[in-house]
């Protein structure tokens, strides 16, 4: 069955879990923000990820200020759709602070 | 007794502590990992030693030559390798500039080498770790 803009609503409707709003180039984006917990040279800390539409993130850029729950992040890696999630763009995201 | 691999790891965590990057932020035998208040920080570990045989009869003192690790570790969103050599030259300054015993627990401390820096982006913020390899020379 092809992934539709019903599935979509569902996947970013608020009672979602991680469901979070991100400010963007000035444009309000929903989607699913997640803090996974990381580790990189001995230091423990956490890597977060915010998910959304193919063609709502289509314009982002790295570098690009991203601001999620009052907290301004910067974009690190734009991984764009592969065959397990064909219609979601994931940004990882680096603290700006 | 303690070893005095041990007396010589612990005054160079004294030696260390307090400067002015890293202050109090000085850890032996480290395992489990740093937190975002844990660093910037100096992670001391003793590695392996080669003994020097200055003389043939037994139950006299013998020279060690052991490798110490210092590992300077800092997590910042930019300039994280300026910081790192700035931790360095305040090593550099703490242990180097006169000569040091480590409490009468050594010979001498120098500087055998300076190891390649790993970096490292994988979470919210780059971290980059400076291996600074130490040569002490004590006898046993």
């Amino acid at each position: 069955m092809a992934f539709d803009a019903d599935d979509l609503a569902a996947f970013n409707d608020p009672d979602m879990p991680g469901y979070a709003v991100a400010t963007i180039g000035g444009t309000s984006i929903a989607g699913r923000f997640r803090k996974s917990y990381g580790e990189a040279l001995m230091v423990s800390g956490i890597k977060p990820t915010f998910v959304a539409s193919v063609a709502e993130l289509s314009a982002c850029a790295v570098g690009a200020a991203v601001k999620i729950g009052g907290v301004d992040y910067t974009i690190d890696e734009i991984i764009t759709p592969d065959a397990q999630m064909p219609h979601m763009t994931r940004l990882l995201l680096d603290s700006a602070a | 007794m303690t070893h005095k691999r041990t007396s010589i790891r612990t005054a160079l965590v004294a030696a260390l502590t307090g400067l002015a990057t890293t202050g109090s932020r000085v850890y032996a035998s480290r395992l489990r990992p740093l937190t975002a208040a844990d660093v910037p920080a100096i992670l001391v570990s003793t590695l392996g030693e080669e003994m020097v045989v200055t003389h043939l009869g037994g139950g006299l003192p013998v020279q060690r030559e052991m490798r110490v690790a210092l590992e300077v570790i800092v997590k910042a969103v930019a300039n994280y390798e300026s910081t790192a050599d700035t931790i360095l030259g305040e090593i550099e300054a703490a242990l180097f500039t006169s000569h040091v015993s480590l409490g009468g627990n050594v010979h001498s401390v120098s500087l055998a080498s300076i190891e390649d820096p790993e970096m490292d982006d994988s979470t919210d913020k780059p971290v980059v770790r400076l291996p600074v390899i130490l040569r002490v020379i004590y006898s046993s």
